[in-house]
């Protein structure tokens, strides 16, 4: 029996052999020539898609076929040259009393040399596989001379001009790190221009004449405004030799200016953009990851010499039935709210009281109880009277199929998810969070967390006896453990963002404490359940609120989805913002979209405000007003108590 | 023969006062930042540093009447030594109350530019640090990482993590972040003046380097030793022969360690920094104070 664990490794740049845990998104269509402007929070793939379709993971992946590795490469007439972006590194390359422009050369050569580095370290595979001869390295370390030192040094052999660029990038840290120094040591070259020189030349030699060089630079929003502009040109001047990809945190893109005046990239015409969040609206995410699930349990399979029963995910985390954690709540005391229910049904009144108690109250299940306290409670025009809901529960126990029947199965299933919540609290338990759809749901798109919860799943089944030798769904306490174990931590971690870490940690708390107390607070009437994400009028903002989402987006503590259909008339506001799902389990809140809430700009400025005081006094006003307002139309209603047991037809 | 290079203040007091032509301190709230600069501010020249907009800011509060010059930190030197009056053979630097930042760059300059006959670190350790709710929360605010000025360098293939370790977890999860490292060896401050403080330490960091899978690389070097974190610098490098990335989060004479090491081998390693803005007092009282002498560094080539 092994207690290994196929989902412990869930970062690309950790894994060896990348390639075999690749499971390709079918809309990275890499055939098409246009770049690729990828955009996805942390864990969404862009690292595993840029990495497995560079050459060094090619590499490995044809490393066991009999023909050369390179020549297989080569023969997709692509070589892919991964640059992840050394932010700390390029950050250096301003100001300091160095012009600008000056910064922009350095910038330049620094990049093309990086480039050029990673090509030439992919020639010396082609010359040990003798894909290309000694007299063919010697003219193309000849031309890197001529290109980086204007034929001032000689080279011989790739391995010299490896060397020869480390001596270089020294150089350039010698710059950055004195800017009085005037005397370069290295030549100066434009964007792109190192590259494409050198590139030029190497597809002078068979079999590099068809090739393309495909650049992926990751990481992207970590370089400078004039920094972007520089890769926003290389983007612009893509051809169908070298086409320049980047991958990007969502709204990592400062500006969409080149280095030309007055011109811009634009999407479509210049390059394809890809929204890796906006899968996790589609089927394809969910198809995607049941994909990456068995490919994880076949390795592990054949590679540990497991007898894994399964390479479904689903067979070990089952559906996310409700029913399952209705049975667990059953098991618990019977709670209070019964002894609360008869008593509202013997105020409100009716035919028979003390059948509508037992029918109603006594011996109605846990769920169908808390439903009924929930409607009798709402003391609106929209609540029932109890004559009229037994009527439509015994319709429900009896499967009549009439409009009373139609009435109450509705009632349930709008309420059914929320009572859950409300159940969990007066159970004393905790809410569950278990099965594919929902680590689907929880994940928000993200495959890392949708692997992290899978992760701890398995760990924590394990110390629970689980084995792979045995197939079976791993039950619903394990799996919410796990989810909670996942969420805290994400939300912990999200006080480690930089620059915006403490602010957004706050504006989580209180968020989350707030959508918490809407799900469970005893006042509730299910009449809007689960409230969990809010919009709010962005033409009303200040550009610190602006500034403040477009961060929380940045680092996917907030997710953005067109905004559903609002209540009052023409808004302005398009979007609904959720705090990312992850969080749900540790605030005790819905994963899945359900009703929204609206915030204004002075309560968002505050909840931002990183000022942990300023923030819940938003969220206490918040909720005086909502709770308020209910208790003011249950009064509205008592004024017309006359009208009690008259039933207004909600449709 | 092993020459003593870390002494405690008292053993070497009187020396100090006879030999130390220029002191380099700032003037604080917190008691023990301020120790330095109140002992010695009507006896020697003493000079403050402080970092503000990318630019230093020195003055010379002991002068009757104090000079104020502003410099970037590639002319931190010169703008030092254009003081009128200053004496640099011998340079006295508190690194208790300079800002990291003012440390890094003022070694550097008198390190490599300056170059005095002798150079002396003092560190005041406190008797407590103050908890905020319960927990050691000393940064305002924290930064993506990055070079520290004149210490940029380029990230380089197979590199392996270096963080000293600090109180913050948090700060610690950011340095890491979505970087990717061969490897990663943390070092923590060990044996520390209260055993709290080292546990305290790993219990915060405990996320991080479990998912990092570096439970069983954790090393130790005392908390208050400049030498002791050098020579553990040495010792990772040379048993693993990887590219350094060091991020010291941890002592101040830690962080002195690092950049005594990134000076050294300035090509080899690199120092990324989260430039976290201290809250104005962390700590109460003064347990003691140690004297460094790092004269052999002087003339690093740098």
């Amino acid at each position: 029996m092994t207690n290994k664990n196929p989902f412990s490794n869930n970062r690309a740049e950790y894994m060896e052999d990348i390639w075999k845990f690749y499971v390709p998104f079918n809309d990275l269509n890499m055939d098409n020539a246009k770049p690729l402007v990828i955009e996805g929070g942390r864990g969404t793939g862009k690292t595993m898609f840029f990495l497995c379709n560079s050459w060094r993971a090619m590499l490995s992946k044809y490393s066991d076929t009999e023909t050369s590795p390179v020549r297989r490469i080569v023969e997709k007439n692509n070589i892919g040259l991964y640059y992840k972006v050394d932010p700390s590194f390029v950050a250096s390359m301003n100001e300091n009393g160095r012009e600008i422009a000056e910064w922009k050369t350095v910038f330049s050569t620094y990049l093309s040399v990086v480039l050029v580095k990673e090509l030439v370290e992919f020639l010396i595979q082609a010359r040990d596989e003798q894909v290309i001869s000694r007299a063919i390295e010697l003219k193309l370390s000849m031309k890197y001379a001529s290109i980086f030192r204007g034929n001032s040094r000689t080279f011989v052999s790739f391995e010299d001009v490896v060397s020869d660029v480390e001596m270089l990038l020294n150089d350039i840290e010698d710059v950055i790190n004195n800017p009085d120094f005037s005397d370069f040591k290295f030549r100066k070259t434009n964007i792109g221009n190192g590259l494409s020189g050198f590139f030029s030349e190497v597809c002078k030699y068979e079999p590099f004449t068809r090739v393309a060089l495909r650049i992926y630079i990751d990481e992207y929003e970590s370089l400078i405004e004039w920094q972007q502009r520089m890769i926003n040109s290389l983007i612009k001047k893509s051809d169908n030799r070298i086409i320049y990809n980047i991958g990007m945190k969502p709204m990592g893109m400062k500006t969409y200016a080149t280095l030309a005046a007055e011109e811009q990239l634009q999407e479509t015409h210049d390059y394809k953009r890809i929204k890796l969040d906006d899968l996790v609206l589609a089927d394809e995410y969910k198809q995607m990851v049941l994909r990456i699930c068995q490919k994880r349990l076949e390795i592990f399979r054949d590679e540990e010499g497991v007898n894994v029963q399964s390479v479904d995910i689903r067979t070990y985390l089952g559906d996310s039935d409700i029913s399952k954690e209705l049975e667990l709540l059953e098991k618990k005391e019977k709670p209070r709210f019964y002894l609360q229910l008869r008593d509202v049904i013997t105020k409100r009144g009716a035919t028979d009281v003390q059948l509508a108690q037992s029918v109603l109250c006594d011996s109605a299940p846990l769920l169908n109880a808390r439903l009924h306290l929930a409607l009798l409670m709402r003391n609106t025009k929209y609540a029932p009277s109890v004559d009229y809901l037994l009527e439509c529960y015994q319709a429900w126990v009896k499967q009549e199929k009439n409009a009373n029947y139609d009435k109450y199965k509705e009632w349930l299933h709008t309420t059914q998810n929320g009572l859950v919540f409300l159940l969990a609290k007066e159970c004393h338990s905790k809410k569950q969070y278990y099965g594919f759809d929902t680590f689907i749901s929880l994940s928000s798109g993200t495959i890392r967390y949708f692997l992290e919860l899978c992760e701890q799943t398995i760990n924590i089944a394990f110390r629970g006896g689980f084995s792979w030798e045995n197939e079976s769904t791993i039950n619903i306490e394990t799996q919410t453990r796990a989810a909670y174990l996942v969420s805290t931590k994400k939300v912990m971690e999200i006080e480690s963002y930089a620059e915006d870490g403490r602010r957004l940690r706050i504006f989580t708390q209180c968020l989350g404490e707030l959508f918490q107390d809407l799900h469970k607070n005893e006042k509730n009437t299910l009449s809007e359940p689960e409230p969990n994400h809010f919009s709010t009028d962005s033409l009303t903002h200040s550009s610190v609120v602006n500034k403040s989402i477009s961060d929380a987006i940045q680092w996917s503590v907030l997710l953005t989805s067109p905004s559903t259909k609002d209540k009052a008339n023409i808004k302005t506001n398009i979007t609904d913002y959720h705090l990312n799902k992850i969080y749900a389990p540790y605030f005790g809140i819905s994963c899945l979209k359900k009703r929204k809430i609206e915030l204004n700009a002075g309560e968002l400025e505050e909840l931002f405000s990183g000022d942990m005081i300023k923030a819940q006094g938003v969220v206490k006003k918040f909720l005086k007003k909502y709770w308020d307002k209910n208790e003011k139309s249950k009064s509205e209603y008592e004024q017309f108590s006359w009208l009690e047991g008259c039933v207004i037809d909600e449709s | 023969m092993k020459v003593k290079e870390e002494f405690y203040f008292e053993e070497v007091e009187e020396y100090l006062e006879k030999n130390v032509t220029l002191v380099i301190a700032n003037p604080s709230l917190e008691e023990r930042k301020n120790c330095i600069y109140q002992k010695y501010l009507n006896t020697k020249n003493v000079m403050s540093i402080v970092y503000k907009d990318g630019y230093f800011i020195i003055t010379n509060p002991s002068d009757r009447t104090p000079l104020t010059r502003q410099a970037p930190h590639n002319r931190l030197g010169s703008v030092l030594l254009s003081f009128p009056g200053i004496k640099i053979e011998s340079i006295l630097v508190d690194i208790t109350s300079l800002q990291h930042v003012a440390i890094a760059c003022l070694l550097r300059a008198i390190l490599c530019e300056i170059k005095p006959a002798r150079l002396f670190l003092t560190y005041v350790k406190p008797e407590e640090y103050i908890r905020d709710c319960g927990e050691y929360e000393f940064s305002q605010d924290i930064y993506s990482p990055s070079a520290l000025p004149g210490y940029a360098s380029h990230a380089k293939n197979n590199e392996m993590l270096v963080p000293f370790l600090g109180f913050e977890g948090i700060r610690l999860k950011n340095i890491i972040g979505d970087d990717h490292y061969s490897d990663i060896n943390p070092i923590i401050g060990f044996p520390s003046d209260n055993p709290i403080w080292q546990f305290e330490t790993l219990k915060n960091c405990k996320d991080s380097i479990v998912e990092q899978h570096a439970q069983s690389k954790i090393r130790k070097c005392k908390a208050d030793s400049i030498y002791g974190a050098y020579t553990e610098l040495e010792v990772v490098a040379s048993d693993y022969g990887k590219p350094l990335v060091i991020a010291p989060l941890g002592t101040r004479p830690h962080f002195v360690a690092a950049i005594l090491y990134g000076l050294k081998h300035k090509h080899e390693c690199r120092i990324i920094y989260d430039n976290a803005s201290e809250k104005s007092v962390l700590t109460r009282g003064i347990r003691n104070i140690k004297v460094y002498h790092i004269s052999r560094f002087i003339g690093e080539d740098c």
